[in-house]
């Protein structure tokens, strides 16, 4: 009877040792991949692009990222930091996700990067690129596909000042965010600022505001603002008599397809700095607003454009590493070449894994059916590296 | 700051003053008169901004829609009063609170589940999208002005009903002796009714105002919500002049605040202080006067 005992427990020994490695071999061979974005509360309508993008990706890809079988794990952060951590603990240690997505915003990104670093998680940011994490807090697990927070503001203000404008009036949302675009536009801008101003998240009525800054009589004026801000804010800057009399400059964030319909004839003529444009014409971007165009019947934005190039990064290196991802050294060469097609054209990445981009600049206009769309009219920087890629200190 | 500024932000602090007094109406009328603490006011305040949006977009006029969202939120008013405030009458104000605010949360999701998640648009009507020449400098935006008339109008017709008619009679006596009203045979239940959805009019109108101004979404009420409770602290509870006066105080301070304090202490300071003001005013007003500013001698 003993022996008996012996033999069967040796007997489960045997198997469960063959299971694990039957099952770690399986492993290696598909990915468990995290989308961790905002779903729902205020700044949802960014994370419902972000899944809109993922979605075009996973159906071209014929639900095979990198030619491997995938799950999907969707998870929301609810756009609140606490959510956010939450929700990366859980990746992690309940879904053991090996690749993480997503990440809208700054204040999320920083407080689920971690866990999900520490986790031994690969992340692709699709969209926040605050700076901390461009300069000292750069991570080799960690790639920003998207840009780098000041990029875009840069850009606009440097494009500020090559438009002649000598005197600017700068505004923006009351937090971390708010206050490195600002100053990153200030940063970019040669002339004299006029004023900086910095308005509570919530506040929505700008009458206040408007009032200073007809007064000061400004050339130009810079906002950083999103969602139901902007649309507040265009609507309030007409009805103040000051569209089409003072030019209005902002970042890709201020007017998209998603807030065309709500902010309406008001926020014609607006310029903004993006890194992608639905007009760009290459294969990738066809291929993708196409596929867009007949899905939701209507134009992308740069939030799903860039969760679609995540994806498109994320694929190339899965296939480049033929689904071993167990091999982290590897995955990680093959992230760092980027040898995908991007729909904006040609993309690289800088040593501290933030990309080096043109930045393009788009003016709200009119179609010949009389809707509202972003005009491609120019290129504001060529090439643009990130202010912070020298802080970074990885190994090679 | 120049006079013409001056008195141009003036003006703005004066419109967003008659917006939260139609708001503080309802609140304090509804806690002095009916001691019930209605949290789901704000939520009438967005539900305005929506039912216009929407009747205007079935009707393709504005007038039609007002005049139709006007009477939505009034049947609305009546039908929450009858179902959910009603049995809340003898229970405590912690047990309201709960409820009402198990009310926001509901109309919070209804909105989505109805609307959407995007922010929404309410056309201005064009006659009134322009700007009017107060005075040398100022293009003050018609629309503005448009509402803050409307909002003085409605706070004259309601001095007229308050103070020369039989309800407004009984309003006031409710404010001051509600146990009085009620053993002197009046319906006490039939002038609650009242009293609640003339608040949730008055609250569903300055959201029909002000959203055309700002973008329509959920939850867009709870911001102007807790500004309102302060503007009611301040003038006193059942008070309708104190809710006034207390209204243009904190819509002045509020905008004059946001202004001038960056300026004077720099942005960083300054955007917390502006921030503080009208709480530092309300905390100044309790320690003056307890009771607020015109309390009303009730309970």
């Amino acid at each position: 009877m003993f022996r008996e005992q012996h033999m069967h427990g040796r007997l489960c020994i045997a198997m469960f040792v063959a299971g694990a490695l039957w099952s770690g071999t399986a492993a290696a061979q598909e990915l468990r991949l995290g989308l961790l974005t905002a779903l729902s509360g205020q700044l949802s309508i960014a994370g419902a692009e972000q899944k809109r993008g993922f979605d075009i990706a996973i159906e071209q890809l014929g639900g095979k990222v990198g030619g491997v079988a995938t799950e999907i794990i969707v998870a929301d952060d609810k756009g609140d930091p606490g959510e956010a951590a939450q929700a990366a603990n859980r990746l992690i240690d309940r879904d053991k996700v090996q690749i993480v997505t997503g990440l809208p915003f700054s204040h999320t990104m920083m407080a689920s990067v971690r866990p999900l670093l520490n986790g031994g998680a690969f992340v692709v940011g699709a969209n926040a690129g605050p700076s901390t994490l461009a300069g000292e807090g750069c991570h080799p697990n960690l790639f920003v596909s998207s840009f780098h927070n000041d990029q875009w503001d840069i850009a606009v203000g440097e494009y500020m000042s090559a438009k002649g404008h000598k005197r600017a009036y700068f505004m923006g949302m009351d937090y971390q965010a708010g206050w490195e675009h600002t100053k990153a536009a200030i940063r970019g801008f040669k002339g004299e600022k006029v004023a900086e101003v910095y308005t509570p998240i919530k506040q929505l009525d700008f009458s206040a505001e408007l009032t200073q800054l007809r007064a000061a009589n400004p050339d130009a004026v810079f906002v950083f603002y999103f969602a139901s801000s902007a649309v507040a804010f265009a609507r309030q800057y007409a009805q103040a008599g000051l569209q089409g009399r003072i030019p209005l400059y902002s970042m890709g964030a201020f007017s998209d397809p998603t807030l065309f319909p709500a902010q309406g004839d008001s926020v014609l003529g607006v310029v903004m700095s993006e890194s992608w444009n639905h007009q760009l014409d290459n294969p990738a971007n066809k291929r993708f607003v196409e596929a867009y165009r007949a899905k939701f019947k209507r134009d992308p934005t740069g939030f799903a454009a860039r969760q679609y190039d995540a994806m498109m990064l994320i694929d190339s290196a899965v296939r480049a590493v033929k689904g071993n991802l167990a091999d982290q050294d590897a995955l990680r060469a093959a992230f760092r070449k980027a040898d995908f097609q991007s729909v904006r054209g040609k993309f690289r990445f800088n040593t501290n894994h933030f990309p080096i981009q043109d930045i393009y600049v788009e003016e709200v206009a009119k179609n010949d059916k009389g809707q509202l769309y972003s005009k491609l009219i120019g290129v504001a920087i060529k090439d643009q590296m990130d202010p912070d890629y020298q802080k970074c200190k990885m190994p090679k | 700051m120049a006079p013409a500024l001056l008195l141009e932000q003036a003006f703005n602090g004066v419109q967003f003053g008659m917006m939260l007094f139609l708001l503080a109406v309802g609140v304090t009328l509804i806690f002095g008169i009916m001691n019930v603490i209605n949290l789901a006011h704000g939520s009438m305040f967005m539900l305005g901004s929506y039912f216009l949006m929407q009747w205007i977009a079935w009707t393709h006029s504005y007038a039609a829609g007002v005049v139709l969202a006007l009477l939505a939120i009034g049947i609305l008013s009546l039908l929450l009063e009858r179902t959910i405030i009603r049995p809340l009458y003898r229970h405590g104000h912690l047990d309201q609170v709960l409820a009402t605010f198990g009310l926001v949360l509901f109309f919070n999701e209804l909105v989505i589940v109805l609307w959407g998640r995007d922010p929404l648009y309410i056309a201005i009507p064009s006659f009134l999208s322009g700007q009017v020449r107060l005075f040398e400098g100022a293009a003050y935006p018609a629309y503005r002005l448009a509402i803050t008339a409307v909002a003085v109008l409605v706070g004259v017709a309601l001095y007229l009903v308050i103070a020369k008619t039989r309800l407004g009679m009984l309003i006031r006596a409710g404010a001051e002796k509600r146990l009085v009203v009620e053993m002197m045979g009046v319906d006490i239940s039939r002038i609650y009714m009242l009293i609640f959805a003339l608040g949730g009019v008055l609250a569903g109108l300055a959201g029909m105002m002000t959203g055309p101004l700002l973008a329509v979404h959920s939850g867009m009420g709870e911001p102007i919500l807790v500004l309102t409770l302060v503007v009611v602290i301040i003038g006193g509870i059942g008070s309708i002049r104190g809710a006034l006066i207390a209204a243009l105080l904190v819509g002045v301070l509020d905008t004059f605040g946001r202004v001038l304090l960056p300026v004077v202490f720099g942005t960083g300071t300054g955007n917390a202080l502006s921030n503080m003001t009208v709480y530092i005013l309300m905390a100044g007003v309790l320690l003056w006067r307890p009771s607020g500013l015109f309390p009303s001698h009730a309970s």
